[in-house]
């Protein structure tokens, strides 16, 4: 079932500049949590008000459940949207902020009483019915603000970035919230934000923008595993886009590095995007030889390992340099000579490396990708 | 007065009343019609009221100065004469010169442009000085300062110009008491340049003393501190770090003092003896046996460009301070302390100010209640009598003192323009902060203008206006109270923006999101929240209105005379008693309306304020 689709639409917030969102086409499929996901800046946040009529169409139309709503004002659309700052009424306490949609339409007061009372319940802010929202605590307000939607039973609700004022602990709570009831209401959801983590964990469908286009869909996973593009690697696998060249035989080479090689591309430049999986760290094997000086050589110029003798097996051989302690795991800048830019950093969850530490690198299969060398625009 | 000459015949005032009408349903359609094709946010409500405001403000004040710039051109039978315009605009009684090398007078457009270069210097220089004394030095002076700010807006233009009459005119306290002890005269100082300074000082340092207190307020001590940690002296602090980060906000209160002093039009009126000012040289070429409209034109548009000029110059200081001001106050830095004799200093100059403003002030109200100034100072209640004297007829009760139509009327239309243009400013600062449509930025454009041209350019334009049809409107109440709303407006609609912007817009989205339309977004959402600011421009709107003076007084005749062209009157024929009593009981009306306001709809909890930063 489609929610909402979107044809050719175009907006241009003056006219004769560049459009903020350019000729879009888009399915949101129906009682699924859509995405839409781009760095500040890329029309995902206009789209989401183009949607709720907060802003006019310069072209094109939007369909809701298969009606053309372009023409309609915002009040008519029966479209819910949970603001950023949530924008709870400051003047009105949290029964007064829910029960506004419902008075506005006129409807009996024993009504909206009862509608209140279950909607405040689905958001368990019972106890608060008579509170001010200044008297509430982010989380709270952010749920009052999602009842004050959801009370009016819309077709389709809106997010722009609920998360983005909430504290680490509390984005994860409110999250779940969210998509169980979402859930369970069924309800067609359209979710902006610029963060990829919060997008792969609550999305059924994302959307990847840049620059007022689509540059990607589909579901989480294979947005995160097959990326379309350069620039979908970095945003959605926050992966580390490096100069490149494939040769006569297909290999797919870093500088002197060959990573591996890939059949069927073309000859010439191109641009290598890696994972911060790409380097696997491995215990450093004993029969290896350390010749001796390379640790007198300094950093990232450790000498007397041929890179041949190496790659034959898959491996680079380096030494550690700075170590961020990140919790269940830490990041190592690993340097070694074979590496075009001297060093890369690399994830472990072995916490016991110390500075200076010899260490051997595998690349692993499957996680780089490589994209046409695209003109400097 | 000059409106009398054009005897309304009811007929044409029923022709222009449709006109406008028509006009108004033009206006309507259009904004209705651009609503349908996407324009405020499609709501044909919004676009129909922006419409007629726009109407409203092309109509009364556009097409009148338009108007005006067309009689520049015309000879007295409304012939276009070439050149004849230029020939006015560059009229010698306007830029002559002479002054500098005889002892003839110059110009009038120099004497307004030196009296307002004087006036605005002098009065945010004194400004800064209680700006400073209040924030820095003397905390406790912050509430007198304060009251002392607003009490002047309280009061009809004319009582610090009389105050000052009374004190040094040539009856006046001080010249008596010298001629009695030493038989020595001050003569006539007091009407010219240096009279008009002194009134315009007394009159407008309020306001700079309001602007620059924000100014002062919004240093960054963060700065004092970081200077401080450098080994800065407090001398050379304040002179390297405070007073530069002063200059932008010094900037402004110099040119709005100057534009108030060039737009100033009691003061000169009573004080400016034989140095001919701008403002009032308008007024004194179409009233009595002058009759110039052409000259006034020509005078008015110079004054009006003059205006303009100023409001250009400070839109660029603003956009420019804008660069230089730091937003957000750390909470755990402190001002520094001002080093011991700058402290001294400005707290001597302001208690001397103070002394000197209260002294003035009630003179001008002792003028009132005394028998004859300079001769007899019993204290009597007989020029109040006198005005507003009440008799008993048979069984009616009878205001038979002169004052009272005046005062009557003007009540009447003070009451009715005032509503009306808080409404309308909140409407147009709503439509203009909120919505996108085309003809925006001409709406925004004429409430520039509308606060940049002087009341005596307003005035004199309406005449030639609506004193020919086809909107022939002069002579009734109803031009009056328009007169009133436009002279309001513009201050109403800055105060009402500068709150709405404060609001977040995505209140009103979320309103609009939850099927509310335009109109109940504005009575159960915006409203609430800007109600305070409400009451502050009711209040305003009532006060200026009650006050006003230069429009108006183009525009009264004997069945509309307004209480301040009523004691203009009074002035010209020197009964001081009674225009000074008059003042008095003007403004007692006005502080007891300003207190009932805020009793009645004034909002002071603060909480409102703080839940709505608490909110974001």
């Amino acid at each position: 079932m489609i929610g909402v689709e979107i044809k050719s639409l175009t907006k241009a917030y003056l006219k004769r500049s560049a459009p903020v969102i350019d000729n879009l086409n888009l399915r949101i499929p129906g009682s699924r949590v859509t995405v839409l996901l781009g760095p500040s800046g890329c029309g995902k946040t206009t789209l989401l008000r183009l949607i709720a009529g907060l802003e006019a169409v310069d072209q094109g139309c939007i369909c809701i459940e298969g009606e053309e709503v372009q023409h309609k004002p915002a009040n008519a659309r029966g479209v819910g949207m949970v603001f950023q700052n949530y924008a709870l009424f400051p003047h009105m306490t949290v029964f007064d902020n829910v029960a506004y949609g419902l008075r506005s339409q006129g409807i009996k007061s024993e009504a909206i009483e009862r509608r209140v009372q279950q909607a405040l319940k689905a958001v368990s802010l019972e106890p608060y019915a008579q509170r001010m929202p200044a008297q509430l605590s982010g989380g709270q307000q952010q749920r009052v603000a999602l009842a004050r939607a959801l009370v009016l039973e819309p077709k389709l609700v809106l997010f722009d970035e609920p998360l983005s004022n909430l504290d680490t602990q509390l984005r994860k709570t409110v999250r779940r919230s969210i998509r169980a009831l979402q859930e369970s209401l069924g309800l067609t959801v359209i979710y902006v934000t610029h963060d990829q983590d919060e997008a792969l964990r609550i999305a059924d469908h994302i959307v990847l923008m840049d620059q007022g286009r689509i540059v990607q869909e589909g579901d989480p996973s294979s947005m995160f595993t097959s990326p379309a593009s350069e620039f979908a690697a970095q945003f959605m696998a926050q992966a580390h886009c490096v100069d490149g060249h494939i040769d006569q035989d297909h290999r797919v080479c870093w500088g002197d590095l060959v990573l591996g090689s890939h059949p069927g591309v073309a000859q010439g430049p191109c641009r290598i995007a890696l994972l911060p999986n790409t380097w696997e760290l491995i215990t450093p094997q004993i029969d290896v030889p350390v010749l001796p000086g390379a640790m007198e050589s300094g950093p990232g110029q450790i000498q007397g390992l041929t890179g041949q003798a190496l790659v034959g097996r898959g491996l680079i051989r380096g030494q550690v340099g700075r170590i961020e302690f990140a919790g269940p795991f830490c990041d190592l800048e690993v340097l070694a000579a074979q590496i075009p830019e001297g060093a890369v950093w690399v994830r472990s969850s072995v916490q016991t490396f110390k500075r200076g530490d010899l260490v051997e690198l595998q690349i692993q299969p499957g996680r780089w990708f490589v994209y046409p060398h695209e003109p400097v625009k | 007065m000059v409106a009398s000459m054009a005897a309304g015949n009811e007929t044409y005032f029923y022709i222009s009343l449709w006109w406008t009408l028509g006009l108004g349903l033009l206006m309507a359609s259009w904004g209705s019609w651009r609503a349908s094709r996407g324009d405020f946010a499609r709501s044909r409500l919004a676009g129909t009221s922006a419409g007629l405001l726009l109407g409203f403000l092309l109509l009364f004040l556009a097409y009148p100065l338009l108007r005006a710039a067309l009689t520049l051109g015309q000879d007295e039978f409304g012939k276009l004469v070439p050149g004849l315009a230029w020939d006015r605009l560059s009229d010698s009684r306007i830029w002559s010169l002479n002054c500098l090398v005889s002892l003839q007078a110059c110009g009038t457009a120099w004497n307004s442009l030196l009296l307002g270069l004087i006036s605005g210097f002098t009065t945010s220089l004194l400004g800064t000085v209680l700006a400073f004394t209040s924030e820095r030095v003397l905390p406790a002076f912050r509430k007198p300062l304060g009251l002392f700010a607003i009490l002047p807006m309280l009061m009809p233009p004319f009582v610090v110009g009389l105050g000052l009459v009374m004190l040094f005119g040539r009856a006046g306290v001080i010249n008596n008491w010298l001629e009695e002890s030493f038989a020595w005269s001050m003569g006539r100082w007091l009407y010219g340049l240096e009279g008009l300074v002194l009134a315009q000082i007394f009159s407008f340092t309020p306001i700079a003393y309001l602007m620059m207190r924000g100014v002062v307020q919004n240093l960054n001590p963060a700065l004092d501190e970081a200077a401080q940690s450098l080994g800065a002296s407090r001398m050379r602090i304040l002179r390297t770090v405070t007073l530069p980060m002063l200059l932008p906000g010094f900037s402004n209160a110099c040119i709005v003092g100057f534009i108030e002093s060039i737009a100033d039009f009691g003061n000169p009126l009573i004080l400016a003896g034989s140095y001919n000012v701008l403002a009032t040289d308008i007024f004194f070429s179409v009233v009595g046996a002058q009759l110039d409209f052409g000259r006034a034109c020509a005078q008015a548009l110079v004054l009006a460009a003059f205006a303009m000029t100023a409001i250009a110059i400070q839109s660029f200081f603003l956009s420019e301070s804008r660069h230089v001001s730091i937003s957000g106050k750390s909470d755990a830095s402190q001002a520094m302390r001002l080093p011991a004799p700058v402290s001294f200093s400005l707290a001597s100059l302001s208690v001397l100010w103070i002394m000197l403003l209260i002294a003035v002030y009630s003179f001008a109200f002792a003028g009132g209640f005394v028998t004859t100034w300079g001769r007899d100072y019993s204290p009597s209640l007989e020029h109040l009598m006198r005005g507003f004297a009440i008799e008993q007829d048979q069984s009616n009760w009878l205001l038979s003192g002169p004052a009272w139509d005046s005062l009557l009327t003007t009540l009447k239309l003070a009451l009715i323009a005032a509503p009306v243009s808080a409404l309308i400013a909140l409407l147009m600062a709503y439509w203009m902060s909120r919505l996108q449509f085309v003809g925006r930025s001409l709406m925004n454009g004429l409430s520039v203008l509308a606060f940049a041209i002087p009341g005596t350019v307003i005035g004199v334009s309406y005449i030639l206006a609506f004193n020919v049809p086809p909107f022939e409107l002069t002579g009734t109440g109803l031009l009056i109270v328009i007169c009133l709303v436009v002279r309001v407006l513009p201050v109403s609609i800055r105060s009402q923006s500068a709150v709405i912007q404060q609001i977040d817009r995505s209140l009103d989205e979320a309103s609009m999101t939850l099927g509310a339309s335009l109109l109940q977004t504005l009575a159960k959402v915006i409203w609430p929240l800007i109600r305070p600011a409400m009451v502050a421009a009711l209040l305003y709107g009532f006060v200026r209105a009650m006050t006003t003076e230069s429009a108006v007084i183009f525009l009264v005749n004997a069945e509309y005379e307004l209480a301040t062209t009523w004691i203009i009157g009074r002035i010209g024929q020197g009964d001081y008693g009674l225009a000074l009593a008059y003042c008095s009981v003007l403004t007692l009306i006005m502080t007891a309306v300003a207190f009932a306001v805020q009793a009645l709809l004034g909002d002071r909890r603060q909480i409102r304020r703080q839940e709505m930063a608490a909110n974001r």
